[in-house]
């Protein structure tokens, strides 16, 4: 009986501090403020493959509880790719982008380092293209996923809106002109995923891009 | 516990040795394959064909892979018609790499930045393009150059059939970041 309540004791110790680790309020990601008067444009894609962007996957036990990912092979196993058409705000399609990210090198736990560096490139047809690229934090994600698991109901915490991208000179966040009407264009972006637990297999999120022309 | 977390393996990046060969000018020339059937990971052409069944406008996904053949990243093919500087329209073409290891980096061609003799001659028949690089980050933030995309028929797995396999070979050198 003692051996029991001893091993009781140290496994509910180490839930608690693992949970600590996750949950430390410590740690806070410095994320992008909505861009106000931008360009607004949203996606819903189930062009999109790799990496789960869920607790599983952040927490890199995916693979334990679902199986192999979309991509097997050891240097991509952490990405993912995306195409997406990009609609303005009356839903009309102005533009289509695909999208390459992958988990940020050296992240760690102990620091609440969840984090994907991602890469766009958009083309708006008969226009131009831009590319662009930021840091992202998936900390809210994370958060929410564990408390659905924890406490159960619907994983919405951070409610519908995530903002995924990052502030600060660190971040990278930039847009670079690349072609056409778009050549000379400098900027910056966020980007807000909607709604990612509802329906796993389509993507749905808002990109704000601050161009200059 | 905080050892623990400080050592639990979160989602990292593989880092795959880098086939560069450097030329006699200082740049660096490297070598990236898709073998365009298994390499392919989406078309999304009913979505794309649907919101902008203009022609030439098109995306593909694809992994990577090295000269040993071996997958190290993903990249993505864009096309779509832009116009240039008089107003004409013209198909403009968009490869981005991502190497996670080692960052990403932009690819641009146009038709009229063809070089005349590609432009004019035999080459085109062979469907060979060429376009620059325009921004890249990480280890490609200081490097800038040119490529060249050329498909290829190759015996990728040594059992005597031929496997159509794109080339993109890139030419790039460093920039004073100033």
């Amino acid at each position: 009986m003692r051996k029991l309540i001893v091993l009781l004791g140290l496994l509910g110790g180490g839930f608690t501090g693992f949970l600590l680790v996750v949950f430390n309020p410590l740690v806070e990601d410095s994320l992008q403020r909505e861009i106000v008067g931008a360009g607004v444009y949203r996606y819903a894609s189930s062009d999109v493959y790799g990496m789960h962007s869920t607790a599983d996957g952040l927490l890199n036990i995916a693979r334990l509880l679902r199986g192999p990912a979309d991509f097997d092979e050891s240097a991509i196993r952490n990405t993912v790719a995306a195409v997406m058409v990009l609609r303005d705000s009356s839903d009309a399609p102005v533009a289509f982008a695909t999208r390459l990210s992958a988990s940020e090198r050296n992240s760690n736990l102990l620091f609440g380092e969840f984090r994907t560096r991602s890469y766009w490139n958009i083309f708006w047809p008969n226009r131009g293209s831009v590319y662009m690229q930021s840091l992202e934090s998936r900390r809210e994600l994370l958060h929410d996923g564990m408390s659905s698991f924890l406490v159960g109901g619907e994983p919405q915490a951070g409610g519908e809106r995530y903002m995924l991208t990052m502030a600060g000179e660190g971040a990278g966040n930039r847009i670079v002109g690349i072609s056409g009407l778009y050549s000379s264009a400098t900027g910056h972006y966020s980007e807000v995923l909607l709604n990612p637990i509802n329906d796993p297999d389509i993507q749905r999120g808002e990109l704000q891009l601050s161009i200059k022309r | 516990m905080i050892t623990g977390a400080y050592f639990y393996p979160l989602p990292n990046q593989l880092r795959v040795r880098s086939d560069i060969e450097v030329v006699a000018n200082g740049g660096r020339k490297e070598d990236f394959y898709i073998h365009l059937d298994r390499d392919r990971i989406t078309q999304a052409q009913q979505d794309l064909v649907a919101a902008f069944p203009a022609q030439g406008t098109h995306a593909d996904l694809f992994k990577l892979r090295n000269t040993s053949g071996k997958v190290i990243g993903l990249a993505s093919r864009m096309t779509s018609l832009i116009p240039d500087a008089n107003g004409e329209f013209e198909l403009a073409v968009n490869w981005l790499l991502l190497l996670p290891s080692r960052g990403s980096f932009l690819l641009s061609q146009n038709p009229s930045s063809l070089s005349p003799a590609l432009a004019e001659g035999a080459n085109l028949e062979l469907n060979i393009q060429q376009g620059r690089m325009v921004v890249g980050d990480r280890e490609f933030s200081e490097l800038a150059g040119s490529y060249v995309e050329m498909p290829l028929s190759k015996d990728t797995d040594g059992d005597g059939k031929a496997e159509s396999v794109l080339l993109l070979s890139t030419l790039l050198v460093g920039v004073d970041p100033a």
